[in-house]
């Protein structure tokens, strides 16, 4: 059978066609393609990750193998990375703590170190000492004042071939004889259970702040003078005292000393010939 | 093989007391690990408590120890003597005994310690050295008490293996 062509219908579908054209042209048919298109594109995204996931599954046996193989490597190297972090930075640490006491013992030329390395303390909670890995064969000798990169630590109190015991400042039985700066009066710094550091004897008359400097006076001849032990964090005057007292703040964190200086050409001052018994 | 076993752990509690002890604080308060090993040791079942094994523990300490040696030698055999009259007057020893010999024992330590400072002439607060030593100390000493128990209990289990009867 043969269809008869109708010149409207054509001139119709063309003008349909253009008008269409010129609307998607003109943007307004934007919404209805969207519309139109957003449940093609969501099932071609499905369509697609469902198909890398396969082709990713399939392809996997092959390579889960070296994957693992390299994951154990880099995971290796890490460890070994963080281990070399770990090292560096105690070797940083020993350095900065060198290069300290190093600046200490160039501000006091006068005064001859030897280094020690802290290696224990003492197992009795009352007393306030620490040992160290240096004794008589490296020159160690009863008396010998000890600092720290900060300033004052104590004095070496006994002392073995290869080994010596050091009473900190902050032991009950130690006393310093000390001065104070700017005030430039002098009293006896005293240790307590507490590790507290106290300065007592100061006269009333005297003039104390708070951040005044202490440091040695030399007098008595058990520690050489100007080493820095602290600043006045407080001070105290009862109406009845004779004297005033002032709490100490340390400069040298005491719980944790690491490297030590043991000055070994000062000579103490043993007093004791001098002192009556009934003074004792 | 006792003996040996029980000098050895001695050794490694005083070594781990200097060392890594001493910066386990609690106000000024530090764990007797020898103390603890000492009398958890002698408690342990199958093991015969003698003062002599507290001897051996103050030499040891006293060593390490800027304290006059006998101070310490009479602390810790007081202590062990401590274990020897529990085991003799106790059937059983239970955890909560071990406790309050660990207690009893770092006491009579203390309070010997502070005596001996006393008459020195180096005298201490005796309720400051209760308030920020000894307490703390036995606090310390007391959550130490479990995990040494523990560790003893198992090391005693191997080393005595006793048979089992279905």
């Amino acid at each position: 059978m043969r269809t008869r062509n109708n010149p409207y219908q054509l001139v119709t579908l063309v003008l349909i066609a253009v008008g269409i054209l010129l609307l998607a042209l003109g943007g307004y048919l934007t919404p209805v393609l969207t519309g139109a298109l957003s449940p093609i594109l969501g099932a071609q995204g499905w369509l697609y990750t469902r198909f890398q996931a396969l082709q990713d599954f399939l392809n996997a046996p092959a390579d889960i193998t070296s994957l693992r193989q390299e994951n154990a490597e880099l995971s290796a190297e890490n460890a070994n990375l963080q281990t070399e972090i770990i090292a560096l930075r105690q070797q940083v640490s020993e350095i900065e703590l060198l290069a300290a006491l190093l600046d200490f013992a160039r501000a006091r030329p006068e005064n001859a170190y030897q280094a020690a390395t802290v290696i224990g303390q003492d197992p009795s909670p009352f007393l306030h000492y620490v040992m160290i890995n240096r004794g008589s064969d490296d020159g160690i000798r009863r008396g010998m004042p000890v600092v720290a990169q900060q300033g004052l630590v104590g004095r070496v109190a006994q002392v073995t071939a290869n080994a010596a015991r050091v009473e900190l400042i902050t032991d009950p039985a130690v006393q310093v004889s000390v001065r104070l700066q700017p005030s430039d009066v002098d009293g006896v710094l005293v240790g307590s259970i507490t590790g507290d550091l106290i300065i007592d004897l100061i006269p009333l008359d005297a003039t104390v702040n708070p951040g005044d400097l202490v440091f040695t006076s030399g007098i008595g001849g058990a520690y050489p003078g100007n080493i820095l032990i602290g600043q006045v964090s407080n001070v105290s005057q009862e109406a009845t005292a004779l004297f005033q007292t002032a709490n100490v703040q340390p400069i040298v964190d005491f719980t944790r000393l690491e490297i030590l200086l043991v000055i070994v050409n000062f000579e103490p001052v043993d007093l004791t010939p001098l002192i009556t018994p009934n003074e004792q | 093989m006792r003996i040996i076993v029980g000098f050895l752990l001695l050794l490694i509690a005083g070594l781990l007391q200097v060392t890594l002890m001493m910066r386990v604080t609690l106000l000024q308060g530090h764990a007797d690990l020898v103390l603890i090993v000492l009398m958890v040791w002698l408690l342990q079942e199958g093991n015969k408590p003698d003062w002599r094994w507290g001897l051996a523990a103050g030499i040891m300490v006293g060593w390490a120890s800027a304290l006059p040696d006998w101070v310490l030698w009479i602390g810790y055999a007081a202590a062990a003597g401590l274990c020897q009259l529990l085991h003799q007057r106790i059937w059983q020893v239970t955890l909560l005994t071990l406790i309050t010999a660990a207690l009893l024992g770092t006491l009579i330590i203390h309070l010997l310690t502070i005596a001996y400072l006393f008459v020195s002439a180096n005298p201490i607060g005796l309720v400051d050295g209760l308030n920020f030593v000894t307490l703390p100390t036995m606090l310390l000493n007391l959550i130490l008490v479990l995990p040494v128990y523990a560790l003893l209990g198992e090391l005693t289990k191997v080393l005595t293996p006793t048979e089992e009867f279905a």
